[in-house]
């Protein structure tokens, strides 16, 4: 495969100067897509992260002093093991708390570093038989005033109606998304289509004097693919901003209970990184059918 | 250089193209291949460079089957065959000397060697003064001119002219075909297909007619008919 750099960027250019309009509006359309998908999964981690404390089914926490004795300990573990209307339930030690916190503030150094292993509360993950709230809390409430309890925490139905509305906003990007992806996925075909369709003559000819096969298709293809990868490139600034709003949705009295609804930094670059992938996958996979179609070599 | 072998070629409904022929051209050879609209010339020439395969037989070119080339070496295939034709096929966007400096972009050849065989090329076709002109700026045979030049630039072996002359006067055409013979001479071996009984007689090359698909006469130093 022999050809110049500078060839295949002119021919490249081509067809983004012949029709800049069908150009950008596919462009627009994998973003939109790209952008969907993508904030179906800041939503979903950000609820994640925030209630990470709740998953499995736990009602309610009981966190002891950080400097509970053993037999203070062992007393509530004990309540905990006798009372019928306990399901079941799991100790958190310092260790695992102090591991817990420093992933909740994973974003926030200086939080993450005025605590030591020592200042973590233990804590019991409790699950009741009976989820209802008013149950939940007469139960939580029963251990308010034990010996060597810090704090006793229930899941109040802001939080359970965060995570519905989290189920839901995610299947509705979801779906969206799925939706957006498939007219993009036609619309670079028909791009590309159209590419090859006013490009005809000179793939005839590339033909007729020899060119290989893989010049000829080469700028296709890779016209395909940038119009995926700028898709979905440009949705890194929308997520940012998409997350900060979470950010302050979970600042409201509400949610204090929450710590951060917003998702992790580092998490949100590899949803930048895989809806690029996505974007640039769409494009090759869409020019290639196409290329397979209109395009005789 | 080329061979067939009881070659046919049937199209959809049973419309034969070519029929049984078999005929052998050699290095060098100027050969003209003659008979009405439908007698199968043009198969015969897709079929030499591959653009279409046959039903049944085997084609040689450069005593290599062709039949048995896998599809990434085509275009391989391709460089040793240049094409002309009778619409031209130029690119309107792109000056002389850069439609023909198209024919060795892309199959690669280095700047440095493009820089000096167009110039030399577009002497040879005598277009050296038009070079920067657009086609559409171009004559009907200065335009074959231009063609010529891109298929002959890759000094290809073989030189496949459908129809070259269809679209030109009488006076223009016998420029073309003094060119065509200058190519010939340097040992390029040259296949016209053509309807200019004039041309052909005049020239007194070998002349293949094809009837309906059929070989009917292969005829050194023939006339039209």
């Amino acid at each position: 495969m022999n050809f110049r750099i500078g060839n295949l960027f002119r021919e490249l250019s081509y067809s983004m100067r012949r029709s800049p309009s069908l150009f950008i509006g596919t462009l627009v359309t994998i973003f939109i897509s790209l952008l969907a998908l993508g904030s179906g999964i800041i939503v979903g981690q950000a609820v994640d992260s925030a209630t990470e404390r709740w998953k499995d089914d736990v009602e309610f926490i009981v966190f002891l002093n950080p400097d509970a004795s053993d037999a203070e300990t062992s007393s509530v573990t004990n309540k905990l093991q006798s009372s019928p209307e306990i399901d079941r339930f799991t100790f958190v030690d310092k260790e695992a708390a102090f591991v817990e916190f420093q992933s909740m503030f994973r974003d926030s150094d200086q939080i993450r570093e005025s605590v030591a292993i020592a200042d973590m509360p233990p804590s019991f993950r409790i699950v009741p038989e009976n989820p209802e709230s008013d149950v939940v809390e007469t139960l939580a409430d029963g251990f308010r005033d034990d010996p060597g309890v810090f704090e006793v925490v229930a899941a109040v139905d802001t939080i359970k109606d965060i995570e519905n509305f989290s189920d839901k906003v995610n299947l509705v990007f979801l779906w969206v998304g799925i939706a957006l992806l498939l007219s993009a996925l036609l619309l670079v075909y028909n791009t590309i289509r159209t590419t090859i369709f006013a490009r005809r003559r000179e793939v005839e000819v590339m033909r007729l004097v020899g060119a290989s096969n893989w010049y000829i298709r080469l700028p296709f293809m890779i016209e395909g693919v940038l119009q995926g990868l700028l898709g979905g490139a440009l949705t890194l600034p929308v997520f940012r901003v998409w997350n900060n709003f979470l950010a302050s949705l979970g600042a409201g009295d509400g949610l204090a209970l929450l710590a951060d609804l917003r998702a992790p930094d580092r998490n949100l670059i590899w949803i930048w990184v895989a809806m690029t992938a996505l974007g640039a996958i769409i494009g090759m996979v869409a020019s290639a059918f196409a290329l397979s179609r209109f395009l005789d070599v | 250089m080329i061979k067939l072998e009881n070659v046919s070629k049937v199209y959809k409904g049973d419309v034969v193209a070519l029929r049984n022929v078999t005929c052998e051209i050699q290095k060098g050879e100027f050969v003209f291949l003659v008979g009405p609209s439908g007698s199968g010339k043009s198969t015969f020439m897709r079929l030499l460079n591959k653009e279409e395969n046959p039903d049944n037989g085997v084609i040689y070119v450069a005593g290599k089957d062709i039949g048995r080339l896998s599809g990434w070496r085509v275009p391989f295939l391709r460089r040793n065959i240049g094409c002309i034709f009778q619409d031209f096929k130029l690119l309107d966007n792109r000056t002389v000397s850069q439609n023909v400096a198209f024919a060795l972009e892309v199959i690669g050849r280095p700047r440095h060697v493009i820089s000096t065989q167009v110039p030399a090329i577009l002497e040879l076709v005598g277009l050296s003064k038009k070079a920067d002109n657009y086609p559409e700026e171009l004559s009907g045979g200065e335009q074959q001119r231009v063609s010529i030049a891109r298929a002959f630039v890759n000094r290809p072996l073989i030189l496949l002219a459908d129809e070259p002359t269809g679209n030109l006067d009488p006076a223009t055409s016998v420029g073309i075909m003094k060119l065509l013979d200058r190519i010939n001479k340097t040992g390029t071996t040259v296949v016209m297909a053509t309807h200019d009984r004039g041309i052909v007689d005049t020239m007194r090359k070998r002349v293949i007619e094809l009837d309906h698909g059929n070989l009917a006469r292969d005829q050194a130093r023939g006339v039209y008919e």
